[in-house]
């Protein structure tokens, strides 16, 4: 295992996500087909201008002439290093810079016109649908990406202002240990999204089936009768003393009350902070279509209270870091991001 | 942790005793007593390390001791809390061999849904993780243990549990028993909390 991480300060919103297909490939990720909204390119388009599928941005860049990706309806799929049918991702821009559709497929998409952006319509879903995804950005903001780059990968994309401040954009691609999933379930990964919605570093980064900040999806059941695409709800940690009415107020871990006193705490020989693992499900009354996913594999639930979005958290035993984001540690590397 | 009270009701072969003992470095055990044929879960006694990738390296004594006893007993619908003011007692010991050492009552953190305002795991009624919709099976959750509150020097995050797990499905009684597939073990059930238990499927 290796994190990759990538860390700019785009002009465009364009460039933010001309940076996360850079950062993408990087890690191992590839293009088979893409359009800058008026021509299709793919292995069977493009043959002789391989090789397919792309492995490194195809974009001569970010802006609004030929092959760049700042045009109306250009649109990318991009796929897992797991390999084609394992899981893909489609963007497509919409008619701002700030405007995009983003949607997650585990089979793949399909469609080669160039201004339409290509669907699935059995395994697809849309996460976004030509809506803003991004506040104005020209040169104010951080775009923090940290990307897996050994199976089963996972990246996790987020936008904060220069100087630390509240989040409005996330993106991640999150599998569920290995340890904590069934063996047949074939798309053990949970997809999210926060698309410009105000992210506060209070412990907001929370999903329910019907939460509006952050929404998560899984595909439940792949492959199988009854499967399906869900919301899924991240399950926090709460001292069981001050459940019922208090409970709202009182969640332990994501730590967010600071006046509450409702927190985990470091542990009281390191002084260290233990990220606590997520685990993913959708509660209720046990059924044969959806319920419980399985446990995060890189982002964890902050147990201290008074984090500030993009502030770091070494870990010792590994020499990497965390960078907290709205509540969540995401895995960083050994560097230290000024953010 | 008992100081001369009542620990056991008359047990004169009504009552079952299960143990489970692990018995590999770093130990620990856990007995409890529940009628014959089932019932409230009457006595407990645990001795419950936890789990070395959770704890600091230099914490010298990463093993939670715990009590319960009451006539009446804990009932199957996830009665097991342990909270500083629980009727079940759990301790830790805090910076062992450094300053400002303590003993002091933890709590085991419970699964909480904000969404839906719900504790999920002890599973209580409908508010339940649910099981895994392709096998259908229900997987026992981590217990992460702390002395919840503000950040302080003497008390604070602890660990999690391997041996005893959350129960994340409602509708168990106490003494029934759930499969491992993977190990080929059972888990049994004692009110809300899971305890690791071997090959055997005992008859309460």
């Amino acid at each position: 295992m290796a994190v990759q991480t990538s860390f700019t300060t785009p002009s465009s919103a364009p460039e933010a996500i001309y940076n996360l297909i850079t950062a993408l490939c990087l890690a191992g990720w590839t293009i088979p087909a893409w359009t800058d909204g008026t021509t299709y390119h793919d292995a069977a388009i493009n043959p002789g201008v391989g090789p397919w599928p792309k492995t490194t941005n195809p974009y001569a860049g970010f802006g609004s002439a030929v092959s760049e990706l700042g045009r109306n309806n250009a649109w990318f799929r991009i796929t897992s290093p797991d390999g084609p049918g394992s899981r893909e991702w489609m963007f497509q821009r919409a008619t701002l810079d700030s405007t995009w559709t983003v949607a997650r497929s585990r089979t793949g998409f399909s469609g080669t016109v160039a201004g339409t952006a290509p669907t699935d319509a059995i395994t697809g879903q849309t996460m976004l649908s030509a809506a803003v995804l991004f506040p104005a950005i020209a040169l104010t903001h951080r775009w923090v990406i940290s990307l897996e780059t050994s199976s089963p990968y996972g990246w996790f994309a987020f936008l904060i202002p220069i100087g630390g401040g509240y989040i409005y954009t996330v993106m991640f691609d999150e599998p569920l240990s290995a340890a904590s999933i069934s063996p047949l379930d074939t798309d053990p990964v949970v997809s999210g999204i926060v698309a410009n919605v105000a992210v506060t570093p209070l412990g907001v980064m929370w999903s329910h089936a019907s939460s509006t900040l952050l929404k998560v999806w899984k595909r439940n059941r792949h492959g199988m009768s009854g499967a399906n695409n869900s919301r899924i709800s991240t399950m926090m940690f709460v001292d069981p003393a001050a459940t019922g009415a208090a409970t709202s107020t009182a969640a332990a871990a994501p730590a967010q009350a600071v006046a509450s006193g409702y927190q985990v705490g470091c542990d009281p020989v390191s002084q260290t902070e233990f990220p606590l693992p997520i685990v993913m499900t959708t509660t209720g009354i046990p059924s044969s279509a959806t319920g419980y996913g399985g446990i995060c594999n890189r982002l964890r639930f902050c147990s201290v209270a008074g984090r500030n979005n993009g502030q770091t958290l070494y870990d010792a035993t590994n020499s990497l870091y965390w960078i907290f984001a709205g509540g969540m540690w995401v895995p960083w590397d050994s560097s230290q991001p000024n953010v | 942790m008992v100081a001369g009270a009542t620990f056991f009701p008359a047990v004169a072969s009504t009552h079952r005793w299960g143990i489970s003992l692990e018995t590999a470095s770093p130990y620990g055990w856990t007995a409890f007593l529940i009628p014959i044929g089932g019932g409230n879960v009457i006595t407990m006694l645990f001795d419950e390390p936890l789990a070395s990738a959770s704890t600091a390296a230099s914490d010298g004594d990463v093993v939670l001791f715990g009590s319960y006893f009451n006539a009446t007993g804990f009932a199957a619908a996830a009665g097991f809390t342990v909270s500083a003011a629980s009727t079940l007692t759990c301790w830790k010991r805090f910076r062992h061999g450094l300053a400002s050492a303590s003993n002091v009552r933890i709590q085991y953190l419970g699964y909480y849904e904000r969404g839906s305002a719900v504790l999920v795991a002890p599973a209580n009624g409908t508010s339940q993780c649910a099981v895994d919709p392709i096998n259908t099976l229900e997987a026992p959750l981590p217990i992460q243990v702390a002395s919840v509150g503000n950040p302080a020097t003497n008390t604070g995050y602890c660990g999690y549990l391997n041996r005893h797990r959350w129960c994340s499905v409602s509708g168990r009684a106490n003494g029934q028993t759930l499969n491992d597939a993977t190990s080929g073990l059972y888990w049994i059930y004692l009110a809300g909390l899971w305890l690791s238990w071997d090959s055997s499927n005992p008859s309460i």
